[in-house]
């Protein structure tokens, strides 16, 4: 009877040990971090990218999709690109990179702040622009990377 | 000290360790998502402060002159949250903080994201909130 109580007791306290193992595991794995805020950056650079105005009544966005489509730009590739990339490097997060990347007939035109290679979030959208021969659509794409 | 005596010390010993480690991480756990709750509901202040208080009109264009206009404290789900606000601009011209600051120790959310600010054309800026629990 004395050794069955001591099993007993034994077998209670691995119970007791793999119980509270499982429910560690639980409280302290809590799934992966929230993606939200990185998904909320994006957004607001992808909008901040739309809607500020590099000369008055041209957007960053507009500037970038007229390189691809148009052979005269309102803002020419050599003024353009330094100040895009300055405004990435201001808006971006701290140990943060971004990609802008827009694609259209006239091929792709990319500019790219910052380091990091896991792709933290991303925002797709579309330009719509008027060129001579009528109106023409490029694809836009920003990549928070991190 | 007699082995029965010995068996029960070692049970005591074990059942009061397994108790405490249940306690602290539960305790852990629960402060985890308390955090997780005030960033999630942060980001849901952060997103209305862009598209209707601060809103110059047009969501993500923010006017400036509209921050103290701002009530810095809120209830939210019965629970009262107070944050603070700034804005700033590329050429670093600054507008805040405006609101109260947090109480020591406690946890606060901070964000900061790229906005659009309406001075004499959109121009590219940052926003930056910081909210509590009061």
């Amino acid at each position: 009877m004395r050794g069955m109580a001591d099993l007993l007791a034994i077998a209670s306290m691995f119970f007791l040990l793999l119980t509270a193992s499982g429910l560690l595991y639980l409280f302290s794995s809590l799934g992966p971090l929230p993606r939200r805020p990185e998904e909320l950056r994006v957004e607001h650079l992808y909008r901040t990218l739309e809607l500020s105005e590099i000369v008055p009544g041209v957007g960053y966005l507009r500037a970038a999709g007229e390189q691809l489509l148009l052979e005269d730009p309102t803002v020419p590739e050599n003024e353009l690109r330094p100040s895009l990339e300055g405004v990435l490097s201001f808006l971006c997060p701290e140990n943060r990179g971004v990609v802008l990347e827009l694609r259209g007939e006239g091929g792709v035109w990319r500019a790219e702040v910052g380091g990091g290679r896991r792709e933290l979030a991303r925002r797709r959208g579309a330009l719509t622009l008027s060129t001579p021969e009528g109106l023409a659509s490029v694809e836009v794409e920003v990549r928070l990377l991190g | 000290m007699s082995p029965k005596l010995l068996r029960v010390l070692f049970a005591f010993l074990f059942l009061l360790t397994f108790s405490l480690l249940l306690a602290s991480s539960y305790l852990r756990a629960e402060e985890l998502v308390g955090a997780r709750v005030l960033s999630d509901s942060s980001c849901s202040l952060l997103s209305r402060l862009c598209c209707e208080n601060l809103s110059a009109g047009t969501p993500y264009l923010l006017d400036p002159s509209r921050l103290p206009s701002l009530s810095f404290r809120e209830r939210v789900g019965g629970r009262e949250r107070e944050f603070r606000v700034w804005l700033e601009d590329e050429g670093g011209r600054r507008w805040g903080p405006l609101g109260p600051l947090p109480p020591g120790r406690r946890v606060t959310c901070s964000l900061l994201v790229p906005v659009s600010l309406l001075e004499n054309r959109p121009v590219p800026g940052r926003m930056g909130l910081e909210a509590w629990w009061a």
